[in-house]
């Protein structure tokens, strides 16, 4: 799996690519515990280039979100092609969620509030 | 008063012996001392050695690099004893033991003794030896294979090339390092004599030159070896005379041996170091299949402990379908692997009857225990609740509690009514069940919206959707690993791939309608890994008895 990571206005930025299934979700999990640990507070997760997401790979999104509920962070999804926000859809995971149509629009989010 | 020698190897240039008597011996760089010595990291005047009245004490003269004996930096001045290796700048100063005739050399005159060469070189070569000798060695040799023969772990194996090295080759230490999974080296096995000193380090440098390049290597004297300039771990614990071999067959290196002895109590030669590498060899071969035979019992743990759970897991499916003439049903339960986080179950309480179909996040033995969590909530709340949407949101509360890790089950929980065919199901981010008609046609069923998956918020709510199933209609629920199989091109299998494997089939028998299925997404993986548990369950309504 490869993970694209940038900084944006104090903005962390993670960008998977490819299927996030039971096999990538492990890693895609770790960078994620270790960007939160080192102190990002405001993250997005980029989509775009996700061609597909398992039960795993949600797993990991609620594992975050819970994770930024509690240290009072903010986190927003944004890209999602249609077949993965289908499966966030159907699992019933979306109103858990801030979701953005672009990485744009997200990051303007976090302009906007801070 | 005696005299007491030391034998002085600067940084560069051959190393010559000094001796001190009654009066004392200053050493350094500059012009003032009693021993000169080429090395400009040494002070003018570095230290002083002194006699008293038990002997002979060092003192440092406020050197700028400090002074070290037996690699600590003194603080104060100390009495120095044969095979005390003192450290000034670059230049390693030894004192010699009067007792014992000074043996630099190997081979001939020149300070300069270290060898590299390939291990297997080594072994084919011939050296010339007293007689006595090669019989000496090859009867350690032959002890060594005999010690080995009959079943043993990799800690007894090791254990007995430490005896034969000891036996044979007498080191004052010895450390046996294994490559890891990982690539690193870890020591396996260590041997000291008692009373030996020092850490037992081996150089990275060391380490490089035998395991990564496979030479087997005889230094004698560190100090002087350039390839080991940098090896402050070994120098600063003083001069040794080491003997190191890879340990390798023709498949690869599989770690090393060294064994070492403080120069002034032993040095080791070629012909020692023909032998470790004869007896590395040997090992070898027997680490690799003692390796071979621990994997696969450690396998066949693990897979009778995983047919074990698996046995566990099925025997939680319902073991027959229901006996009763208002229906027909049947279901498959694929698991991906060993075991997996797939359920499907039923009860019949009254005229009606209740079943589950569910995917619990993830596979194997976590996505196993939440899946016989979640069989056991269904069990328990089906009996008291009044609604499926309220079956589901009382498992949902239990599962919710303290769910650090965020697993979640999605479920779809229905109560069909046996004497009217009235149908009330509830999903929880569970994928809509097909309604199959008696003429053939195959439609999704509206999922109730919002239904989010169980586990993850305690206070969920869930909407039930009611339905009338005529006479003879089937109901058909699975689980995503049907849709979201995947061929050998990523293409996912896809609900329009199940309808179209399903059309003009409605009226065929329920376990029919099932293997349809089945055979449907084997074919289209065609040999793609399953990467999901797959379960199928078909349910058709007979009508009321």
């Amino acid at each position: 799996m490869n993970i694209q990571q940038n900084v944006l206005d104090g903005v962390t930025v993670i960008a998977p690519a490819g299927r996030l299934d039971t096999t990538t979700s492990g890693p895609l999990e770790e960078a994620i515990r270790k960007t939160v640990d080192a102190g990002a507070r405001d993250v997005v997760i980029d989509f775009a280039d996700v061609d597909y997401i398992s039960s795993a790979g949600l797993r990991v999104l609620l594992v975050l979100a819970k994770r930024m509920r509690d240290l009072k962070g903010r986190l927003v999804l944004c890209g999602m092609p249609e077949p993965v926000r289908q499966v966030f859809h159907l699992a019933g995971f979306l109103p858990l969620f801030s979701v953005e149509r672009s990485r744009d629009t997200a990051l303007a989010r976090f302009a906007a509030h801070s | 008063m005696k005299t007491i020698t030391f034998n002085i190897q600067p940084p560069s240039g051959a190393a010559f012996e000094r001796e001190c008597g009654e009066d004392p011996v200053t050493f350094g760089r500059g012009g003032g001392a009693d021993v000169v010595v080429t090395d400009g990291s040494m002070s003018r005047n570095h230290a002083r050695i002194v006699a008293e009245a038990g002997g002979w004490v060092i003192e440092d003269l406020g050197a700028r690099n400090g002074t070290y004996v037996n690699g600590e930096r003194l603080t104060e001045r100390q009495p120095i004893a044969p095979g005390d290796i003192i450290k000034m700048g670059a230049t390693i100063v030894q004192v010699n033991d009067p007792a014992q005739e000074p043996d630099y050399a190997i081979g001939g005159g020149d300070l300069a003794s270290s060898i590299f060469r390939p291990a297997t070189e080594i072994a084919e070569a011939t050296l010339p030896a007293a007689p006595s000798r090669v019989a000496a060695r090859l009867k350690a040799l032959n002890d060594f294979h005999r010690s080995l023969a009959g079943p043993i772990t990799l800690d007894e194996l090791l254990e007995r090339l430490l005896d034969g090295l000891f036996s044979a080759l007498h080191p004052e230490q010895g450390v046996v390092l294994l490559q890891q999974p990982d690539g690193t080296l870890a020591t396996a096995a260590s041997r000291r004599l008692p009373g030996a000193k020092g850490e037992l380090l081996v150089s990275r440098r060391l380490a490089f030159e035998v395991v990564e390049k496979g030479t087997a290597a005889l230094v004698s004297d560190l100090s002087i070896d350039e390839r080991f300039s940098g090896a402050h771990s070994m120098m600063l614990s003083g001069v040794r005379s080491i003997l190191a071999a890879p340990i390798s067959d023709p498949a690869g290196c599989l770690g090393m041996v060294a064994i070492y002895s403080r120069a002034h109590v032993r040095r080791f030669g070629e012909e020692d170091l023909e032998l470790l590498v004869s007896l590395a060899s040997v090992a070898a071969l027997r680490i690799r299949n003692v390796e071979l035979a621990e994997e696969a019992a450690a396998r066949r743990v693990q897979d009778r402990e995983l047919a074990l759970a698996h046995d566990i897991q099925m025997a939680m499916l319902p073991r027959r379908m229901p006996a009763r003439p208002e229906v027909e049903m049947w279901a498959t339960l694929i698991p991906a692997r060993a075991v997996g986080g797939d359920l499907y179950d039923f009860l019949i309480i009254d005229d009606a009857l209740w079943f589950v179909i569910a995917d619990a996040a993830g596979k194997g033995v976590s996505a196993a225990l939440f899946m016989a969590v979640t069989r056991t909530l269904f069990r328990a709340v089906a009996r008291g609740e009044a609604t499926v949407s309220s079956v589901l949101a009382r498992m949902n509360a239990e599962l919710a509690v303290d769910n650090e890790r965020q697993f979640f089950v999605t479920a779809l929980v229905g109560r069909l009514d046996l004497t009217s065919g009235r149908l009330a199901y509830s999903s929880a981010g569970h994928p809509a069940p097909l309604r199959l008609s008696t003429s053939g046609t195959a439609e999704p069923l509206a999922a109730p919206d919002g239904g989010i998956a169980l586990g993850i918020l305690e206070d969920a709510a869930y909407e039930e959707v009611e339905l009338q199933l005529g006479p003879g209609e089937l109901l058909l629920l699975f689980t995503d690993g049907v849709t979201e199989a995947i061929n050998v091109n990523g293409e996912l299998f896809s609900d329009a791939r199940l309808l179209g494997a399903l059309a003009e089939h409605g009226a065929r028998p329920a376990a029919d309608i099932v293997n349809r299925v089945v055979e449907a997404v084997n074919g289209f993986a065609a040999g793609a890994p399953q990467e999901d548990d797959i379960t199928v369950l078909a349910l058709r309504y007979l009508g009321a008895r």
